[in-house]
């Protein structure tokens, strides 16, 4: 039988109508590919950058319990090493401090999530002193200047929800790694990919109240005669500098923004680092903790201003007596006093001694704020001497002068029948003495006694030519070193002294290897 | 002969008809050919988009990453004087290369952007632990820095591991060679531009991307046609890589 035509135009279509479909399918099939690669790798990308804020916030939490000294939901593991996995410790939250030797305190915690990509970021944090593996060399560890700093270990998880398989942009495979089915941090296999971000920091203590170095002057140094500069550490069991240990590791005894006074150390000893800027300082050979130059830093911060809106007792200044009967009482921390002299203070040998009386027999709880806004000065054998427990801060308009019998905060050199009594030093942290004027102005200390506490006074020349000691902290413009005594640098000034330490990142490090793949850095 | 009234509907299109249905047929074809094609180019254009954003995001991660870890370092020789150093330290910006594991300045290379982060791992890639040294913070007795650049190559923006500047091969090990870490930019750029050390808290940089997506390749004489650029500005977290401070930590 014989076809007509119309037959086979039917049958081509048929044909083209199935190619044309399959071939609009491939295209289909190929954009929905293509365009679901580009959605898998925007969601890896969510996960990388979702478990950096996880591991982050870990930090943020481990730092906020160092700084507080709080540790309310941590437990503290006694252990040789860090974990690489997760831990799981039993029963309650137990720490109660920051951790000693041989344990570390953990954390974890998690952050639900809504929408696409991952619903949840667990997190978990260690912190230890360096004593668990892996271990610094024995010495000196993770101890500087006394103070111990503390290794912050945090990690953030997050599932990678979508098909098991990398980025479609090979370039992204080198920095996001993605544990598809091999975890990098751990080994071994994974259920479900997931990212994991590792974020390591060593947190040390912080300087408090510009006093991060024992000496920071703007312009100079001069030294000469028999005394010298070195550090110790009262919070390190005796708070005696005369039994101290001698710390000759410690970088930032003497700092000088830019030297245009042409300092001279006249191959006096530092024990203790030098840094500075400017021209050069002559005459370095003994200093014993290396030199480091040029060393930018900024100068110091103006000296803080009395505080407005307190209840000042005023009293006129003058004369050789100290006003009230030689007395000023602190009071409780709650409510100190404030204490204004209009014009000079002076304490002299012809009058009598000015006392800083404790309100009470608690450290930290006597607080006194003096404002002179003259001239201050002990001179002859007039002194000023305040109680180990009282934390008083000066205010000083003119020049402030320490002859004969100087400042005792504290009476270590003091006997049962001396006024004060004999007591310990106190600590330099108990007496900041501010320095209001100009660079006309000066700061001197040629008593015979020990003086011990910090004087800010950015503009002062500074001079130290007695014979007593210096402990503390100073911060001026110049600083003459010119008697037999020397200046001690008290390094708990620089984290908190007594009261603890307040800690800052010291490094940061976020370890993105991956070690099966031989990757680092 | 007589015909059936079939074969005369199907034999029936006058010419008239069939050159309309040509044409209708033909403008149909033309549509979906059309429709067609743009459905493409919007593919290939979100693709694009698609890609320079990740481009964009891979980029500042990079950077940003070894910026937060980066500390001071003056242990690299032959990097610039700023006037306030009169040893080089980093972060720093410089034109230049590195010849023979030493940073050489010549204005007729490329800017760029010098790291150090500590050597955190050993040889063996293990992760070592921190400690103290002369006061400062060092990882393993060793201690040790390892610098990473960043600098533009024809259209690739490099980050460099160690201080070898040769390409890195197949399955090596990302030390002592050189990635690109991008591959469609036009201009790599870092703020101080060249022959400084970062005298900030913050290393700013910007990149501007060559444009995929079109006919015309961006050029100074063709500026009509620009891709996206990129700013940035990355906080420098250690507190001796900052030269505001004066720890040494």
């Amino acid at each position: 039988m014989k076809r007509n035509s119309a037959d086979r135009q039917r049958g081509s279509v048929l044909v083209i109508a199935l190619l044309t479909i399959a071939i609009l399918t491939l295209l289909c099939a190929t954009s929905l590919y293509i365009t679901s690669q580009g959605a898998s790798a925007t969601n890896q990308t969510t996960n990388w950058e979702q478990s950096l804020a996880g591991a982050e916030a870990a930090v943020d939490n481990a730092m906020n319990a160092l700084n507080t000294n709080s540790w309310s939901g941590w437990y503290t593991v006694t252990s040789s090493s860090l974990p690489t996995a997760q831990p799981s410790p039993g029963g309650t939250p137990n720490a109660t401090s920051k951790p000693g030797s041989g344990a570390y305190n953990y954390y974890s915690s998690s952050f639900s999530l809504q929408g696409e990509a991952s619903n949840i970021i667990n997190w978990w944090v260690t912190v230890d002193d360096g004593s668990v593996a892996p271990t610094p060399s024995a010495s000196p560890g993770l101890v500087n200047g006394g103070q111990q700093a503390y290794r912050i270990r945090a990690t953030a998880v997050v599932d990678a929800p979508g098909p098991v398989r990398v980025s479609n942009n090979k370039l992204d495979n080198d920095l996001r790694k993605v544990s598809l089915r091999f975890d990098r941090t751990l080994g071994g296999a994974v259920s479900t990919p997931q990212v994991t971000r590792r974020i390591e920091v060593v947190a040390t203590a912080i300087a408090q109240n510009g006093s991060g170095k024992g000496l920071t002057l703007a312009t100079g140094i001069s030294m000469s005669g028999g005394g010298f500069v070195d550090s110790f550490n009262s919070n390190n069991g005796n708070s005696a500098w005369s039994v101290v240990y001698r710390d000759t590791s410690y970088p930032q005894v003497v700092g000088i923004v830019n030297n245009t006074w042409n300092s001279d150390l006249r191959n006096t000893y530092i024990y203790g680092g030098l840094t500075y800027s400017g021209t050069t300082v002559k005459n370095a050979t003994n200093v014993e903790g290396g030199i480091q130059t040029p060393y930018p830093f900024p100068n110091p911060s103006p000296a803080a201003t009395p505080p407005s809106g307190a209840a000042w007792t005023v009293y006129n200044g003058g004369g050789s007596n100290p006003p009230n009967a030689g007395t000023f009482t602190a009071g409780p921390a709650t409510s100190p006093a404030y204490i204004k002299v209009n014009g000079d203070l002076t304490v002299s040998s012809s009058g009598q001694p000015l006392h800083i009386h404790q309100a009470n027999g608690t450290q930290s709880n006597n607080v006194i704020y003096i404002w002179v806004t003259g001239k201050l000065t002990t001179s002859g054998s007039g002194y000023i001497s305040q109680d180990t427990t009282v934390k008083a801060t000066w205010y000083v308009g003119g020049d402030i002068t320490f002859s004969g019998g100087s400042y005792l905060n504290g009476n270590p050199g003091g006997s049962a029948n001396s006024n004060p009594p004999y007591s310990p030093p106190g600590y330099a942290g108990n007496l900041t003495i501010y320095g209001l004027g100009s660079t006309s102005n000066k700061f001197t200390d040629s008593g015979s006694a020990l003086f011990t506490g910090v004087v800010d006074a950015p503009n002062y020349g500074m001079t130290i030519s007695g014979s007593g000691d210096y402990t503390g902290a100073i911060i001026g413009n110049t600083l003459t070193l010119s008697g037999s005594g020397s200046f001690h640098y008290d390094e708990s000034l620089g984290s908190g002294g007594a009261n603890g330490a307040m800690f800052t990142f010291s490094r940061w490090f976020e370890d993105n290897s991956d070690p099966s793949r031989g990757v680092i850095y | 002969m007589k015909t059936t009234g079939r074969a005369k509907t199907v034999l029936g299109f006058t010419l008239v008809e069939l050159m309309m249905s040509i044409g209708c047929g033909s403008l149909v074809l033309a549509a979906v050919l059309d429709v067609g094609v743009c459905l493409q180019r919007t593919l290939a254009a979100v693709e694009s988009y698609s890609v320079s954003e990740g481009d964009q995001l891979r980029i500042q991660d990079y950077i940003a990453m070894d910026c937060r870890r980066a500390i001071r370092d003056n242990s690299i020789s032959g990097l610039p004087n700023d006037g306030v150093t009169t040893d080089g330290y980093t972060p720093v910006v410089d034109t230049g290369s590195w010849v023979g594991g030493a940073w050489v300045h010549n204005s007729s290379k490329p800017v760029t952007l010098i790291l150090s982060v500590p050597n955190y791992y050993d040889s063996n890639g293990n992760a070592q632990a921190p400690q103290y040294s002369s006061g400062s913070i060092v990882y393993g007795s060793a201690g040790g820095t390892t610098p990473i650049s960043y600098y533009q190559s024809g259209n690739s923006l490099m980050r460099q591991v160690g201080t070898s500047s040769t390409q890195c091969t197949s399955g090596q090990v990302w030390i002592n060679c050189a990635k690109a870490i991008a591959i469609n930019v036009y201009n790599f750029s870092v703020t101080p531009p060249s022959q400084a050390s970062i005298n900030a808290d913050t290393v700013s940089y910007s990149i501007t991307f060559s444009p995929i997506f079109t006919t015309k390749a961006y050029s100074s004489s063709n500026p009509g046609v620009q891709g996206t650029t990129v700013f940035a500005n990355t906080f420098l977290r250690n507190p001796d890589a900052r030269r505001t401070m004066n720890n040494s930590y």
